[in-house]
């Protein structure tokens, strides 16, 4: 009987163990997931208290002053125009959006296809990368003076901003050979100012 | 000039160094300075210059250059470099002098085979890549013959031609003429046989020795070695024989009328102008109609009419004339410059009709021409290399960097005689079509990238407005055009400076 008793005394005992070292087991897979899995991948462990959430202040839109370039009667020239913008945006790409919109002065004419968009505006290493929607080749009227007319009524444009010194050109995210074949607009461009009248 | 102490590495108080790459000024933004008693060159200017890649991690302070096959890096202040994945030793680490990274001249030794030489009188260091080279120029006036002898560095291939009117013999040799004594590129000779001998480095790869003669005679060109050297022999005729004189004498006085039958080479025009050679290129074409006018009227079109009439009248005169297209296919624009480069072009001259944004009241009118823009000068010599080595039916380049160094050099040389093209078929464009002169102006176009000889780019009319539209479907009018640029093409031609 005493020896039935102690059979069924170490049958509970290793029941029990079992149990213990179940859950031994969970609480280690817990730890290893919550704590060194992602210190082993190099993730931070960043507790983000509400006081720390706060908002960003309301941005004050300005307005600023800038050069557009558009073409003379004769397309011998590209001739300054000022113009006041709310920013918006980053002001170089506003100030293309206002080129494409064409001049203010009925005896400048536009340089870009109307139509076209900017896509986007990034600049490095003192190049701006001005993408443009493909509207500026498809409705674009060719000719070396017409082609040259946009890209440079954009150079200049752009290289009036104190940090722009080239422009490279993309038409919807690619560096082209050409616009209208002409002009190799696979490498950026410098301000050239034989296109203002002297 | 001063050069302050650097961080990483102690520099003298020195002049200007001035580097020449195969005997040709290497311009950098900030001198090369010499530091622990070696020459350290800036880094970026130096592998730019020769057409490599570079990328500079500042946080590691490791400088990674790409040329051509090879991949060179090195760390700052590290004397060690790793070329292509295996570890080299340097002799002197690279370094930051004055906020520039510096690399001495042994790591530009790890980047191409080079042979550096440094003159610390004038502090000159000229680096040339290894090859053969033109040493000496000699000559001798036998009874029997004219014997000029070209002293070589090591054995090379060569090529011989005879160009008539004037009669000469023309001797292509694989090698560079840097070595050679700037004196010795024009020998005057003045003998019975042979009136002097020129030399110069006709292209990339080619040293042209030209020997002018007197008469036509019969000539012999043999090669001899150690020493290496190639000989060409002019013999005189039956019966004539000529006083004899070594190298370097004073030119004897010509005896020569009486003895030697004169025979003048025949100066027709035409014979003339056939040692020239013309590429025309009607612009767009096939599926690229160009500008199109109100009326539709196409630029391709019209600038076709008016190529195949320019290369009428230039056959006329006996030029040898190439177009790009003659007739309504799709040129890719890159190849077009290409064309001219293959067929060693001395005018290219591409045609196009113009047109300008003007919805509503187009008034934009008038002729122009335009030539490469200078700004654009290095990097599209080096975009048509790199092009050139893609599209390889046409050169097989042995030294990309050296030949893209060489053909910078050459594309600025062809800037000159472009504008003076420019000049001259733009006062006759205007005279012709008594249209409002625009002028001559600059432009980074493809088609005027990457070449070396005088190209230019006439745009004339405006398909735009309505006016010039109409004249420009008229034969008469494209005739006029062709008239005037045929008469400023041989105008220049003319004018041009002997291409030796």
């Amino acid at each position: 009987m005493a020896r039935r008793k102690k059979k069924k005394n170490k049958f509970f005992k290793s029941i029990f163990n079992l149990i213990l070292l179940i859950i031994l087991l969970f609480v280690i897979i817990f730890l290893v997931q919550k704590f060194i899995l992602p210190i082993w991948r190099g993730e931070q462990i960043i507790e983000i208290t509400p006081e720390e959430i706060k908002e960003e202040p309301a941005v004050e839109i300005k307005e600023a002053k800038v050069t557009l370039y558009f073409s003379d009667e004769n397309a011998q020239f590209l001739v300054p125009e000022s113009r006041t913008i709310l920013l918006t945006d980053y002001p170089a790409k506003l100030a293309i959006e206002e080129l494409i919109k064409g001049p203010d002065n009925s005896r400048l004419y536009p340089t870009v296809p109307q139509a076209t968009k900017v896509n986007g505006l990034y600049v490095s290493d003192r190049i701006a990368y001005i993408d443009l929607s493909s509207e500026v080749i498809k409705n674009h009227p060719g000719g070396s003076t017409g082609e040259l007319l946009t890209i440079y009524s954009i150079v200049m444009t752009l290289t009036s901003f104190p940090d722009i010194d080239k422009v490279q050109l993309l038409v919807d995210g690619n560096s082209g050979e050409t616009l209208v074949g002409h002009v190799d607009t696979s490498i950026p461009l410098e301000r050239d100012d034989q296109w203002l009248q002297r | 000039m001063a050069v302050l102490v650097s961080s990483s590495l102690a520099i003298a108080q020195q002049n200007k160094i001035s580097v020449f790459l195969d005997g040709n000024p290497l311009h950098t933004e900030v001198p090369p300075v010499i530091a622990n008693g070696r020459v350290y060159l800036p880094a970026r200017d130096i592998v730019e210059g020769l057409g490599g890649r570079i990328t500079w991690f500042p946080a590691l302070k490791l400088l990674s250059i790409t040329m051509s096959d090879r991949q060179v890096s090195v760390v700052m202040d590290v004397p060690e470099a790793e070329v292509n994945g295996k570890n080299v030793a340097l002799e002197n680490a690279p370094g930051i002098i004055q906020d520039r990274v510096m690399i001495p001249l042994e790591v530009v030794s790890l980047l191409m085979d080079i042979e550096a030489d440094w003159d610390e009188n004038s502090n000159k260091l000229s680096i040339d890549r290894k090859r053969p080279f033109v040493t000496g120029i000699r000559d001798y006036t036998h009874p029997d013959k004219t014997r000029i002898v070209v002293d070589l560095s090591e054995k090379t291939a060569y090529n011989v031609l005879t160009l008539s009117a004037p009669e000469r013999v023309v001797i292509d040799i694989d090698a560079s003429i840097s070595k050679l004594d700037s004196g010795q590129k024009e020998v005057l000779i003045d003998d019975l046989l042979v009136n002097r001998v020129r030399t110069g480095q006709f292209n990339l790869d080619t040293v042209r020795i030209v020997a002018d003669l007197k008469n036509k005679n019969d000539y012999d060109v043999f090669e001899l070695s150690s020493p290496q050297r190639i000989v060409l022999d002019v013999y005189a005729p039956q019966g004539i024989a000529q006083p004899e004189r070594k190298t370097e004498s004073v030119a004897l006085p010509s005896l020569s009328t009486e003895t030697i039958p004169e025979t003048l080479p025949e100066s027709i025009a035409s014979e003339e102008n056939g040692k020239y050679i013309i590429v025309i290129d009607p612009g767009h074409g096939g599926s690229q109609p160009g500008a199109i006018g109100p009326s539709g009227l196409k630029e391709k079109d019209v600038v076709l009419d008016i190529a195949l009439k320019l290369r009428n009248l230039l056959n006329n005169d006996g030029f040898t004339v190439y177009l790009t297209r003659d007739k309504d296919v799709t040129v890719p624009l890159e190849s077009r410059p290409l064309m001219a480069l293959q067929r060693k072009a001395d005018v290219f001259i591409s045609i196009h009709i113009n047109s300008a944004m003007q919805k509503g009241s187009p008034t934009a009118r008038g002729v122009e021409t335009y030539v490469l823009n200078s700004r654009y000068i290095g990097a599209s010599a080096r975009d048509v290399a790199d092009r050139e080595n893609k599209a390889s039916q046409y050169h097989h380049y042995e030294d990309n960097i050296l030949n893209q160094i060489i053909a910078d050099l050459e594309e600025s040389a062809s800037i000159g005689f472009s504008l003076d093209l420019a000049d001259i078929v733009q006062k006759r464009l205007v005279q012709h079509t008594g249209l409002e002169n625009r002028g001559v102006k600059q432009a980074p176009f493809i088609v005027l990238k990457g070449v070396n000889m005088a190209a230019v780019l006439v745009e004339v009319g405006f398909i735009s407005n309505p006016n010039e539209e109409k004249l420009l479907k008229t034969p008469e009018f494209k005739a006029k055009i062709a008239q005037a640029l045929s008469q400023g093409i041989k105008e220049y031609v003319k004018e041009m400076p002997e291409n030796i």
